[in-house]
Formats: structure tokens, C-alpha cells, sequence
């Protein structure tokens, strides 16, 4: 898998640790990053 | 009574209990033995339903578990009978290795766990997160495929997180009614996997992590210890609770011999488990099937912060060996209670509270969980408790 489509996958969850769970700085944004990690089954 | 003596007396029922909780598991003398509850999707069953009637229905949820929380005698909830998993989760994803039958009970889906090739350790090791992210989940779920695009990837997850939401509000209810209406405290404050079951349980399946131990025990070990954090990450903002442990499910051990398990399972298992405890915390080990080649290892666990639950392990011969540094969980076979007459049941139980309970650290309950309707009938399972609940006390 290239880089550019590995990204699209972190890039989704940034998003939604943003967008949904009001993450601002990039230490809220990696933490809410890894918690969508651990709870995706 | 008035509304508010009764609510005083449940908080004083819960903090009773709470107490009776703290020193079993500490493996002191409470003031009676506490009976444990683990009726899960058996509930569903007990009320008339099935476990699927209680995916789109909170009320029959709510129908269930009282019932089961007025019907029978317990002094805490341990496992309770709400599904985290909803088969929408999956279709969301597209994929996953659950599946669910068609009572609803969720199953795992065939050839579907062993998404990792048995080439990629190092990748596992060098970065959980980012090989979990980008290697196993587009093998795992449509949704996290390269061809789909971010904006589909965001909504998707959203829906996820959704039904994530739900189980969650549907336990906060539950533990609320439960400690207002009952007086029941939840026992366990979370529940993780040891690093190797996890492996197995995710990632390699049964044939791989076998052939990988045999083949390459070094990295399968090092896989581990590298998701200890990975595991911790979990609970990390989490304290202590009075009268709560950290429960952990073991499921590869019975499979392994005393070497292969010294040589890949425990040093990140032991390491997990001393971090815990450094932490404050008791953890409540599920020994699921048999453990008895592997007890030596036990002796080397942190002295009165382990809580075992024995599931075909003998306990008579488990209290002998460990009764003064592990305390007990268990005792009434599943099978025991569906298959034997209530007599035979009850004189398990004397026996029980003659032989294990004597000096405290025992919590009384089921050998595991309470799943479909032949794991007990609701005859035999009242009267256990209600015997354990009368004659359980401590002088």
C-alpha cells in the first residue's frame, strides 16, 4: 500500500477526532486517533 | 417506606456490598461471602426474549435485567447482559470477524480473524497503531479500503460511533438503575486482553499463533511486551475503584505447554499484570478451560491483588495451593446448574463454603459465563444464591 492511501486512513480519523470529539491540539488529535484505533473491533 | 429511606437504604446496600467486594478481592475475610452475578444474553432468555430482541429495544433490555436483578440474589454485577456488538456495527465497517446467529448471540466468523501475514511481526512491533490502522483494517473492512474515499470513511465512522454511543448510554442506564433501584455495585471497572490473546484473538487466530510459537517465539514475544502500552493506552486515565478490579479473559494458555508459555505468553502477560498493580489496581484473571500445568507460574504473581476466576480448574485443590496470596471466583459449575437436581446443586455449595470459603478471599458465582439457556435453570441458580446469601457468613 502506497503512503498517499495509508494517509487517507489517518486522515479520516483526524477528521473525526475534530469534528466529533473536539480534539484541538495535536497531543487531543493523536489521543483521540489512538482511542478510534483500540475501539474499532 | 418513604422514597428517600428507601434510597438511603440502597446506598447503604451498595456500599455494604462494595466493602464485601474490596476485601474478597483483596483476599481478606469480608462479612459474608458476596455472590456474583454473570448472567449475560442468559437473561434474554429467562424474560421470554432473545439476545437480538434486545438490539433495538432499550425498554426489553431494561425488562430483562431488572428482572434478573429482583428475581435472584446478588451482591454485585459482574457480567451483565447489554451487547456491546450490534450486526449494524459490521455492515457500517463492511466486514469484521464477528458474525451472529440467529438468536443474536455473536460468533466468531470462520477463517476470518488470521488478517496478518506471519511475516509482518515487525511491523506489529515497530508501531501497533499504525499496523492495526493501515494493514489490518482494509484487510478487515470495506470501509477502510484505499478505494474509498476520506469524506465516506468520516460518515461511516460516524455511524460507528453512533451505535458506540449507545452502548454506552444503555450501561450508564444500567449501572444507575442498578445502584439506585437494587443497590448493586458493578464489580469490574474494565476489561482488557493480555497482549498474546490478543494476537490471537485479532489477529493470527488459533493456527497461526500456534505455528508462529513454534516457528518464531522470539518475535511473538516481543509482539507482545510491544502491546503492553498498547493495551495500557486503554485504561490509562483510569484509577483505582473501591471494591472494582481490572478483568482479564486468558484464552491461549490451556493451549500451551508449560515451556512455550515461560518462553512467548508470559513475559508480557507478567509485565502487564505487575504494571497494574503497580497502578493500585486488583486484577481478576479469567482462567478460562484448565490451568494446572501452568501452576507454578502462579506463584510468582503480585501476593493478594489477584483475583482468579477458575472455569475447569479444580477449586477444592486451587484454595489448598493459593488460598493465601490469590483469591477465588467461581465454584458452581454452568453445567452443574442446568444439568443437576437442586439438591445436587446445593450440596455442591455446602461443600463450597466448608472448603474454599473458610478465611475469606472467595466470591462466589458461576465457573463462567451464563450465555445461552442451558448454562443453568432459574431454579437451581436462585437457590444457589440464596444459599450462598444465607449460609455464606462469616462468623
Amino acid at each position: 500500500m502506497d503512503s498517499n492511501k495509508k494517509s487517507n486512513n489517518r486522515e479520516a480519523l483526524e477528521r473525526i477526532a475534530r469534528e466529533v470529539m473536539g480534539a484541538k491540539t495535536a497531543e487531543e488529535i493523536e489521543n483521540c486517533v489512538k482511542m478510534l484505533i483500540r475501539i474499532i473491533p | 417506606m418513604q422514597g428517600s429511606e428507601q434510597s438511603e437504604n440502597k446506598q447503604k446496600l451498595y456500599q455494604e456490598r462494595l466493602e464485601r467486594l474490596e476485601r474478597a478481592n483483596r483476599n481478606e475475610q469480608p462479612d459474608r461471602v458476596p455472590v456474583m452475578s454473570a448472567t449475560s444474553t442468559w437473561a434474554f432468555y429467562y424474560k421470554g426474549y432473545l439476545p437480538k430482541d434486545g438490539w433495538y429495544s432499550s425498554e426489553i433490555t431494561e425488562k430483562v435485567y431488572r428482572a434478573l436483578y429482583e428475581d435472584f440474589y446478588f451482591d454485585a454485577v459482574e457480567i451483565h447482559p447489554i451487547a456491546l456488538y450490534h450486526p449494524e456495527m459490521f455492515n457500517i465497517l463492511g466486514g469484521g470477524h464477528f458474525t451472529f446467529n440467529v438468536e443474536g448471540l455473536h460468533q466468531t466468523k470462520s477463517g476470518a480473524i488470521n488478517v496478518m501475514e506471519e511475516n509482518e511481526y515487525e511491523d506489529l512491533i515497530k508501531d501497533p497503531y499504525d499496523y492495526l490502522l493501515n494493514t489490518v483494517f482494509p484487510r478487515r473492512y470495506k470501509l477502510f479500503s484505499p478505494e474509498v474515499g476520506v469524506d465516506t470513511k468520516v460518515e461511516g465512522i460516524k455511524k460507528f460511533l453512533s451505535f458506540f454511543d449507545r452502548f454506552k448510554q444503555e450501561m450508564k442506564k444500567h449501572n444507575e438503575i442498578c445502584a439506585q433501584d437494587y443497590g448493586l455495585p458493578s464489580s469490574i471497572q474494565a476489561l482488557i486482553l493480555a497482549p498474546i490473546d490478543f494476537i490471537l484473538d485479532h489477529l493470527r487466530d488459533f493456527q497461526g499463533i500456534i505455528r508462529d510459537i513454534k516457528r518464531r517465539p522470539e518475535l511473538v514475544r516481543d509482539a507482545g511486551l510491544a502491546l503492553v502500552d498498547f493495551i495500557l493506552d486503554g485504561i490509562k486515565d483510569l484509577k483505582p475503584s473501591y471494591g472494582q478490579v481490572i478483568l482479564i479473559p486468558m484464552h491461549l494458555p490451556p493451549f500451551l505447554s508449560p515451556k512455550d508459555f515461560a518462553k512467548v505468553y508470559w513475559p508480557s502477560y507478567k509485565k502487564l499484570i505487575d504494571e497494574l498493580v503497580n497502578r493500585g489496581f486488583i486484577v481478576k484473571c479469567a482462567f478460562e478451560r484448565k490451568y494446572e500445568h501452568l501452576y507454578d507460574f502462579l506463584y510468582e504473581l503480585p501476593k493478594n491483588r489477584i483475583v482468579a476466576v477458575l472455569e475447569d480448574d479444580d477449586i477444592f485443590t486451587f484454595k489448598k495451593k493459593f488460598g493465601d496470596r490469590i483469591a477465588i471466583h467461581g465454584g458452581i459449575p454452568t453445567t452443574m446448574l442446568y444439568y443437576a437436581s437442586k439438591q445436587e446443586c446445593l450440596d455442591y455449595c455446602k461443600r463450597l463454603l466448608d472448603e474454599v470459603a473458610p478465611g475469606g478471599g472467595y466470591l462466589f458465582g458461576t465457573n463462567m459465563s451464563m450465555i445461552t439457556p442451558s448454562d443453568g435453570k432459574a431454579e437451581n441458580l436462585k437457590a444457589v444464591n440464596d444459599f450462598i446469601h444465607k449460609y455464606g457468613v462469616y462468623k
